[in-house]
């Protein structure tokens, strides 16, 4: 009973103790080379997830034989994390700025980049991509004002659940087809596009994140990670191997078909 | 015989009117309590009190930390009247005021210190300073994009106040108002107010 009391002080203690992690560099829109406009922004962040040791890769190899898993089991699991993105925006024209902040990405194993997932054979005005994993409303900026917003843990354990199924198990084989069904649906409320993943899966975490930001006028974001890291997997501060690649785009295991 | 009767009733008499006069007396002089209890009959030893208060960030650091609630705790003896040990254990959480886009978040901030007290006791008040030396621990990082926390979360942290403690009628316990400042040395501007009551037991 005493022993019991006391773990749950220290997890209380210690659980919810968050790092802030600040930003490569803020995202900025810039007038459009052609036509007119602005061109959307983008920028890649990666979680600094530090490398297992032999052990913890054994560990790993060990749990994907318990459960009878196809796949290797992730060493960036969703459990692992809970991640918050924070950001904020700031029109720096002289006009209303309407603004949309798009966050897609991967997880370790691969990324989800919506045009890649255009159907070909489709009729030309059923060709369009994919919806973005997470999405703001449009964004009404006056000029020189802000806005800020949030995507929340629960968005970010949602889209990990989502990258799982378009990554490495979409539904029925069909690469296509998956993101469609499940950024659509709310992983606790409908089970559609996750027909793919095996019962004992466990989700790698989304820890790529790609923004873009699309805007009629010349607007900067800045955004800041929050994670609570469960199991100490988090890079320490200077650490340079890491264990998430870095790289601008790493394709999935099971990546959509090119025309 | 007239006479002897005479006398055996007035000796009765004299005896009933002495004893009522006597029973009126012992409750018209029983003594009346003192106007202070002796502060040498306070209980002296070991102690333990608990605090409720706020830490109101100052300076730097107050312009990125709203005031937050406190709790406390210290354990210490009595080494003599005036003079006591102990360590205090202090616990408080604020909002941060951050910059965008960090904004609506919160940390904790935990004080691990070891203090002397210097007491003056004057009837059932006292008069304390108090100081000492420990480990200041931010619960995040929250602070490092404003500047003022720079990677660690930890710093070397100097306490120092003043209070008054108000004895009950009880030996063992006392209630008490102090304010403390804290300086936290390796945060840029870590300056902080500590206002807090207690409830004190010794035993």
């Amino acid at each position: 009973m005493r022993a019991g009391l006391l773990v749950i002080v220290l997890a209380a203690y210690g659980c919810n103790d968050p790092t802030y992690l600040g930003e490569n560099a803020p995202i900025e829109t810039q007038p459009a080379m052609m036509g007119g406009g602005f061109a959307p922004a983008t920028g890649l962040y990666v979680l600094p997830v530090r490398k297992p040791t032999q052990t913890e890769r054994q560990a790993l190899q060990k749990l994907q034989q318990q459960l009878m898993l196809p796949d290797a089991v992730p060493w960036t699991q969703a459990r692992d994390f809970d991640i918050e993105i924070e950001w904020s925006l700031k029109n720096l024209d002289s006009m209303n700025a309407t603004v949309i902040v798009a966050l897609d990405g991967g997880n370790e194993f691969g990324d989800y980049v919506p045009g890649a997932y255009i159907d070909p054979n489709a009729n030309a005005e059923d060709q369009a991509p994919p919806p973005d994993l997470l999405t703001t409303e449009p964004l009404v900026i006056a000029p020189g004002a802000m806005a800020s917003g949030v995507f929340r843990e629960d968005d970010l354990q949602e889209s990990a659940v989502d990258l799982e199924a378009i990554t490495r198990y979409p539904s029925g084989g069909d690469a296509l087809a998956t993101p469609f069904m499940v950024i659509e649906h709310r992983s606790g409320v409908s089970g559609i596009g996750l027909e793919g993943v095996p019962p004992n899966d466990i989700t790698p975490a989304h820890v790529r994140y790609a923004f873009t930001v699309s805007a009629d006028a010349h607007v900067i974001m800045d955004y800041a990670v929050r994670v609570r890291d469960h199991n100490g997997k988090l890079a320490k501060p200077g650490d340079k191997d890491l264990y998430v690649n870095p790289a601008a785009t790493v394709a999935p295991p099971i990546a959509p078909p090119t025309p | 015989m007239i006479r002897l009767r005479l006398a055996l009733l007035l000796a009765l008499g004299m005896t009933m009117v002495s004893t009522a006069r006597e029973a009126a007396a012992q409750v018209i002089a029983e003594p009346a309590p003192p106007p202070f209890p002796d502060p040498k009959k306070f209980a002296k030893g070991p102690f333990a009190s608990g605090e409720l208060g706020a830490v109101v960030f100052l300076g730097k650091a107050g312009r990125y930390a709203d005031p937050g609630v406190a709790f406390g705790v210290r354990l210490g003896y009595d080494l003599f009247r005036w003079l006591d040990v102990q360590v205090h254990v202090l616990g408080e959480s604020s909002n941060a005021a951050t910059p965008p886009p960090q904004l609506g978040q919160s940390f904790q901030t935990y004080l691990y210190a070891g203090e002397v007290r210097l007491k003056l006791q004057i009837h059932r008040f006292q008069l304390f300073a108090e100081g000492g030396a420990g480990l200041a621990q931010l619960s995040s990082n929250v602070l490092d994009q404003a500047g003022i926390t720079h990677g660690s979360r930890f710093s070397v942290a100097v306490v120092g106040g003043a209070g008054l403690d108000y004895h009950t009628l009880n030996r063992h316990f006392s209630v008490g108002l102090g304010a403390d400042y804290v300086w936290m040395s390796q945060f840029t501007g870590g300056h902080a107010l500590s206002l807090a009551a207690y409830l004190r037991y010794t035993r």
